[in-house]
C-alpha cells in the first residue's frame, strides 16, 4: 500500500493504492471514494473485541473524540480508497520505519496496517487552561498520512522551539514539550498568544499554518445557537 | 462566446465573453461582475411548473438569470459560493451530464435542465443527493468545494454522497451504506453512491456538510431562560 497525494496544498486528497491483500486504516468519516470491491471494517482503535469497542464508545461519548477507525481491505484484487479531512489544507506522508511519531489526534488521517496507533499511554492528553490536546503515538512500519489545516511546515529543532498549541501536527520522539505561558500573566489574560508548547531536544516538528480552534472561534459565534 | 476559467483550482471563476446578442444562463447569485452593456433577465426556465419541480426535487433555485450582451461584446464573471474548482463540459446534442444540484453553476442557453432522472430517487431516499440532468447541445459549468477528483468508473466505483459533483449518463447508481450497521452509526461513513457501468465520475475533495460538522461544536449554546 502506498499513498499518492493529489491537489496539494489547498484541498489535498490522499489516494491509497492497495495491492491484493493490502489494507489501510483511516479516521472515521475520511473516506471520499473507493473501488466497490474494497471491504470496510469498523473498530475502536484501543483494545480488541467488545471490551475495546465499548471503551472506545465511552471515550467517544465523554470526550467528544472520535476513536473509531475504519480499515479498508483489498482482499483479492488491487484497488484504491481516497481520504480527505474536513478542513481545507495539505496532507503529508511520514514514512514509518520502526521509529515513533507523536501525532496531534486531529491530524491523523490514514495509515498502513503495519503502523500501530496507540491512544492509551502516559502522554495521551495535555490539559491547559480551557484547552486540551490529545496525542496519539504511532510506531511500526509503513506510510502514515497526516492532515493539516492550511499548509504544513517542517521544522528541524535542535535545542528549544516554541509553537502555539493549536498549530502542532506531529513531532518526533527526540523532542519533549511542556505547556508554557509566553510573556507575563498580563499577556496570558489579554492576548490570545497565552499558552504555547515549548519543545526541547532534537528532532523534526511539523506545524500547520492555520489553527482549527481559532477558525471555529471565528465562525462559530456567527451561527445560530445549538440546543446542547 | 469564449470563456476562460481563472484562479483554478482554489478560487475558480469563469471569465465569460459574449458576442453581441449572445447569452449565458447562471444560477442566481453566481454573477460576480459584468460589463455595463450586459442585461440580466430573471426567469423560470422551461416554464414556472418545470422550474418549480426542479426546485422541489432538485433543490435548484426556481429562478435563473440570463445575461445577454447588447450593442457590442460583453463580459460576465461567474463564481460559485464555496472555495474550489469549476469544470466545463461540452455536451453534444442529446448528450447529458448528471450534476449534483448545488454543483450546477451555469450553462449556455440551449442546455436544458431536468430532474426526471434520479432526482426523485435522491429525494425519497433522504440522502440529500439531488440531481439535475443537463442535456446538450451546449456547455455546462459545474463547481466544487475543494478540488475535483476525476475518476473513470469501469465496473463499479463508490463515492460518498456528499462528495459527488457530477457523472456521465453512461453510469447508473444506487445509494447504499458502506460496512455494517455498526459502521453506519459509529464509523462515521454515511451513505455512499455505488456507480456501475463505464464512464467518468467527478468527486469533490471537501464537503460543505463536513465543514458544518466541524463548526457545530463552536456554535453558541441556546439559553433557554
Amino acid at each position: 500500500m502506498h499513498f499518492e497525494i493529489e491537489f496539494s496544498p489547498a484541498y489535498a486528497l490522499a489516494i491509497a493504492k492497495l495491492n491484493p491483500g493490502d489494507a489501510v486504516m483511516a479516521e472515521s468519516g475520511a473516506m471520499i471514494t473507493q473501488d466497490a470491491h474494497i471491504r470496510m471494517e469498523t473498530s475502536a482503535s484501543a483494545g480488541k473485541g467488545v471490551g475495546g469497542f465499548l471503551k472506545g464508545l465511552g471515550r467517544s461519548m465523554f470526550l467528544g473524540e472520535s476513536f473509531f477507525r475504519n480499515t479498508f481491505h483489498a482482499d483479492s484484487a488491487a484497488g484504491e480508497v481516497s481520504f480527505a479531512p474536513s478542513l481545507p489544507g495539505d496532507i503529508m506522508v511520514y514514512p514509518m520505519q520502526g521509529q515513533e511519531l507523536i501525532v496531534q489526534q486531529q491530524s491523523f488521517l490514514a495509515s498502513g496496517t503495519g503502523v500501530e496507533i496507540e491512544t492509551k499511554w502516559g502522554g495521551f492528553k495535555s490539559f491547559f487552561g480551557e484547552g486540551r490536546l490529545f496525542w496519539i503515538r504511532a510506531f511500526g512500519n509503513g506510510p502514515l498520512a497526516l492532515n493539516a489545516f492550511g499548509a504544513i511546515k517542517e521544522i528541524e529543532v535542535n535545542g528549544s522551539y516554541v509553537i502555539d498549541t493549536g498549530h502542532i501536527v506531529a513531532f518526533e520522539p527526540g523532542l519533549t514539550f511542556s505547556i508554557k505561558r509566553v510573556g507575563s500573566w498580563f499577556s496570558t489574560f489579554f492576548s490570545s498568544e497565552g499558552l504555547v508548547c515549548r519543545f526541547e531536544g532534537k528532532g523534526k516538528l511539523y506545524i500547520q499554518s492555520r489553527n482549527p480552534a481559532a477558525f471555529g472561534g471565528l465562525v462559530g459565534p456567527k451561527l445560530p445557537p445549538r440546543n446542547n | 462566446m469564449t470563456y476562460e476559467i481563472k484562479s483554478s483550482p482554489e478560487f475558480a471563476m469563469i471569465d465569460y465573453r459574449l458576442a453581441d446578442g449572445e447569452s449565458v444562463v447562471a444560477e442566481s447569485g453566481a454573477m460576480v461582475a459584468m460589463s455595463a452593456n450586459v442585461t440580466m433577465k430573471t426567469e423560470a426556465r422551461g416554464g414556472l411548473l418545470a422550474a418549480a419541480k426542479r426546485k422541489l426535487l432538485g433543490g435548484e433555485s426556481i429562478f435563473q438569470n440570463t445575461y445577454t450582451a447588447k450593442g457590442g461584446e460583453g463580459q460576465v464573471m461567474l463564481a460559485p459560493a464555496a472555495p474550489g474548482d469549476v469544470l466545463a463540459f461540452e455536451l453534444a446534442a442529446g448528450k447529458s451530464l448528471m450534476i449534483q444540484s448545488s454543483a450546477y453553476l451555469a450553462a449556455t442557453p440551449q442546455v436544458t435542465l431536468d430532474t426526471k432522472w434520479g432526482g426523485v430517487k435522491g429525494f425519497f431516499s433522504g440522502t440529500g443527493m439531488f440531481l439535475l440532468k443537463a442535456t446538450g447541445p451546449g456547455t455546462v459549468f459545474v463547481s466544487s468545494y475543494g478540488a475535483i477528483y476525476p475518476k473513470r468508473c469501469d465496473g463499479q466505483y463508490i463515492v460518498d454522497t456528499d462528495h459527488i459533483v457530477a457523472f456521465e449518463e453512461s453510469v447508473t447508481y444506487t445509494v447504499t451504506k458502506v460496512g455494517g450497521i455498526k459502521s453506519l452509526f459509529l464509523g462515521g461513513e454515511g451513505l455512499v453512491a455505488k456507480f456501475s457501468g463505464t464512464g467518468m465520475v467527478y468527486a469533490q475533495t471537501r464537503s460543505p456538510g463536513s465543514l458544518a460538522g466541524f463548526l457545530h461544536p463552536y456554535r453558541p449554546v441556546k439559553n433557554n431562560n
